[in-house]
């Protein structure tokens, strides 16, 4: 009995100091810590890693958790009840899907970057292949993002749809579960060709751009962030928006090879 | 209209990975159990790690061993054979986490059978192979069915491996477990529910015929 009654204590205590933690802690300077749980497209990564860094010489008290995967698959995740109180999307529509179910806090929802797509091959093919040029025999295999979940695979089935090339395309695209395992992919040499964005490419050493889609063949690769409706803070939510979408972060973003929306 | 490719692929990659293992571990039981000390404990070892390790462990593996840039993927290459991305590259990783139930059960039912029946086959001039083949494998048969039916659950619910070896290319490798995946991925619920259940229904049926053939030992 004795035993029990210990174990439940422990048990108890261990969720309350969870908790606590969970919500704020006191720091060793005396200021309130605040955690802040940021979803963000996975070819967001690198470049609000760095944004999170600069932000945190601003405001020392909040500390930023960040989750990296396709935004199909962040969405999923908060529809269920992830804790994540800040989404940035490399589409609309996945915004647009949060927002029909009311889970985007009203009014906070803003464009943060905009983005191209590229044609990137594994650096030893000789040729340089267009998008239309991917139907012909001299692609054997083509990764692609999977269409509903990856907003990267979504905008090239949109140029290979525009280039009338999209059947052909189809039967050799292995797809990826995000916009990164593409890249992956490229840069293994396992698929002849890939479509991801530029910001993705000009940072792999691997792959080698070569074509560039056309703004007027796929909808604006515009990334929407807003702050999650129902998680608690939503005005320090808000302030990390503001400052996202402000200049000092928005040169962050161009160092990376992004554009202002 | 549903599309039924996902089960098609999936009892092909499975059937050809279970035969495939069913051999290699019949043969490799049949050699184990004739072994002791050091070389014993590290083949064993060796045939049951990927049992153990995660699946992504494999599929690294497998994609060093037979990717482009690797000597057996060269080779491969030089006789227009790809591994990687083809519903061959499916088989290969369902065949090697198929692999070690197949072998453990192979290995445990021919170790059970008494020593002198075999030294009497012998004995009387039978050749080694027919001993196999009308001795030891009649013998063990419900240890061996077992094993089938778990390996052949195994290599269909296959799913960590495959998506890196095999990728997923609907209508060429996408099995069951990788239309679960991307399916409830992109929301649409109904279709991966359905998967579920039959992947469910196959592995269920699989598990029952298992228990048969060992109910049917005692």
């Amino acid at each position: 009995m004795k035993i029990i009654a210990v174990l439940a204590a422990c048990l108890c205590l261990s969720c309350g100091t969870r908790e606590a933690g969970g919500k704020a802690e006191k720091g060793r300077v005396g200021v309130e810590r605040k955690d802040l749980r940021l979803g963000a497209a996975i070819s967001l990564s690198s470049v609000l890693d760095t944004c999170i860094h600069a932000y945190k010489t601003i405001h020392p008290d909040i500390d930023i958790h960040t989750i990296y995967s396709s935004a199909g698959s962040l969405q999923r995740q908060i529809e269920n009840g992830a804790p994540i109180d800040v989404f940035i999307s490399a589409s609309a529509e996945h915004m647009n899907r949060l927002e029909e179910k009311n889970l985007v806090a009203i009014g906070t929802r803003r464009p943060i970057v905009r983005n191209s797509l590229v044609v990137i091959v594994p650096k030893e093919r000789i040729d340089s292949p267009s998008f239309a040029d991917l139907s012909l025999p001299a692609t054997i295999r083509v990764a692609l993002g999977e269409f509903s979940s990856v907003p990267a695979g979504r905008y090239a089935e949109q140029v290979f749809a525009h280039e009338g090339v999209l059947e052909e395309v189809l039967k050799k695209t292995v797809y990826a579960k995000d916009v990164r395992q593409v890249l992956y992919y490229v840069e293994s040499g396992e698929v002849d060709a890939g479509v991801v964005y530029s910001t993705e490419a000009i940072a792999s050493t691997q792959v080698r751009i070569t074509a560039r889609a056309k703004a007027d063949t796929h909808e604006p690769i515009i990334y929407p962030g807003a702050a999650i409706a129902g998680r608690g803070d939503i005005e320090q939510a808000v302030l990390f928006l503001d400052w996202l979408s402000g200049p000092e972060a928005q040169e962050l973003f161009h160092t990376y090879g992004f554009d202002s929306p | 209209m549903m599309d039924w490719f996902p089960l098609w692929i999936s009892l092909k990659v499975s059937v050809i990975a279970t035969c495939v293992s069913f051999v290699v571990a019949l043969a490799v039981a049949r050699r184990v159990i004739g072994m002791s000390g050091i070389s014993r404990t590290v083949v064993d070892g060796l045939c049951t790690l990927p049992m153990v390790l995660p699946p992504s462990v494999l599929g690294f593996l497998l994609l060093i061993i037979f990717g482009r840039s690797s000597p057996v993927g060269q080779l491969l290459a030089r006789f227009g054979i790809r591994i990687i991305f083809t519903w061959w590259g499916a088989v290969i990783a369902a065949a090697v986490v198929a692999f070690p139930l197949m072998y453990r059960s192979a290995r445990v039912a021919l170790e059970r059978i008494d020593s002198s029946i075999v030294n009497a086959a012998r004995t009387l001039g039978l050749s080694e192979w027919r001993i196999f083949f009308t001795i030891l494998i009649p013998l063990s048969w419900p240890g061996i069915a077992a094993g089938l039916a778990l390996s052949f659950a195994r290599a269909l619910g296959e799913f960590g491996a495959t998506l890196m070896v095999a990728g997923n290319i609907p209508g060429q490798t996408g099995t069951i477990p990788l239309a679960i995946y991307f399916a409830s991925e992109s929301g649409r619920l109904g279709e991966a529910g359905l998967w579920v259940a039959i992947i469910l229904a196959v592995s269920f049926t699989a598990m029952a015929v298992m228990n048969w053939t060992e109910g049917r030992k005692r």
